[in-house]
């Protein structure tokens, strides 16, 4: 497979991914696959790979500004990682055209939280933040449900949702944060800004431990896997620097228009027509 | 805590795409090698290497970091997510 033609093609991921607000998983393994004619599961493996980069350095920015909250982030990545082992050992066992037909549905369901998505950062959790949040509560879990403004909630639900997020990410490929942040934000009253930066806090062990899987069964081919993966770190780098000069609104339009697209050519090689 | 862990993902992250570029660049430059000889290779693992386990590394340095300031619990958690992902490495290399 071209090297440059992967470079370019991350590039226009990552770019198109971060000036959207995602980790980029849900694009690379249409690209790979739709693009490039990959077999799912070899895109999932790379997918992963490509998610993991581009959340240690998003994640390092969102604790430099301490909008991630590590506590929290720890806590639920255990959940997560074992969520990810479940999902990596299913996902060899599950058909190609399973896979695909799972993937169109996270598409369609990407589209449609994209279409219902608030134009700003405000939610219902952010405004029935505490005030007297303090930066370091004593104690276990409180100490991983506190935070400045905010008191997290329903510890138990955020553990049961974030191991689902995990069989999702090992699963498709992605970094699970579409289902993290809600979970945080709308069920355990999260802010959303924290929820996201938390979210790419625990995304990189996530997909950590998926990559492990594929990684050990000679699943990610490091001649295709590199390229791509360069190609969407420097996409997101620029497409991070950009984002404040385009119109989010055209952008989500055109995200949905691509996802429910790509989720019917999702659909028919699950259905093999 | 949170800003050396920052510092140590920022460097996981350089140390991983200089080591990828490398690797592409050594790839390119000799093509008729099979895509890119041995030395490719080499330096196209180990930087999968380093953008796996810079997540492992931060995991780890979130156990001494909350061990050393006594919360216990989450140095715990934090431990029993290595074991998590060190029963992934098992479980990946047997279970066929």
């Amino acid at each position: 497979m071209p090297i440059l033609i992967l470079l370019a093609g991350g590039a226009v991921v990552g770019a198109f991914g971060s000036l959207l607000g995602l980790g980029g998983g849900i694009l690379i393994v249409p690209l790979l696959t739709l693009g490039f004619g990959m077999p799912i599961r070899d895109a999932v493996g790379i997918s992963l790979v490509c998610v993991i980069m581009t959340s240690s350095a998003s994640a390092a920015v969102y604790l430099e500004r301490h909008v991630a909250n590590l506590r929290l982030g720890v806590t639920l990545e255990l959940a997560t990682a074992i969520g990810a082992l479940c999902g990596a050992m299913v996902a060899f066992i599950v058909p190609e055209r399973g896979l695909a037909g799972l993937f169109a549905l996270m598409l369609v369901y990407a589209a449609l939280s994209m279409m219902r998505r608030r134009p700003d950062d405000r939610s219902p959790a952010d405004a029935s933040a505490v005030e007297d949040g303090r930066d370091e509560p004593a104690s276990f879990p409180a100490s991983a449900l506190v935070g400045p403004g905010y008191r997290a909630r329903r510890l138990g639900l955020g553990l049961v949702g974030s191991t689902f997020a995990g069989v999702v990410s090992a699963l498709l490929g992605v970094g699970g944060g579409i289902v993290k942040v809600p979970l945080m934000n709308v069920a355990m009253n999260v802010p959303l800004r924290v929820a996201t930066g938390t979210s790419n806090l625990m995304i990189g062990v996530t997909a950590a431990a998926g990559a492990i899987v594929y990684l050990a069964r000679g699943g990610i081919d490091p001649f295709v896997a590199a390229p791509t993966a360069i190609g969407v770190f420097a996409g997101a780098s620029v497409g991070s620097r950009a984002s404040r000069r385009i119109d989010a609104r055209i952008l989500r339009g055109l995200f949905v228009v691509v996802m429910v697209y790509t989720a019917i050519l999702m659909a028919i090689r699950a259905l093999g027509l | 805590m949170e800003p050396r862990i920052s510092r140590l993902l920022s460097a996981g992250t350089y140390v991983a795409v200089v080591t990828l570029v490398a690797g592409v660049v050594v790839a390119l430059a000799m093509p008729g090698t099979s895509s890119g000889g041995p030395d490719a290779t080499t330096l196209l693992y180990v930087g999968l290497g380093v953008v796996i386990l810079t997540p492992v590394a931060r995991v780890s340095a979130s156990a001494i970091g909350f061990a050393g300031r006594g919360e216990r619990e989450l140095a715990a958690i934090s431990v029993a997510v290595l074991i998590v992902l060190g029963l992934t490495v098992v479980v990946a290399s047997v279970v066929r």
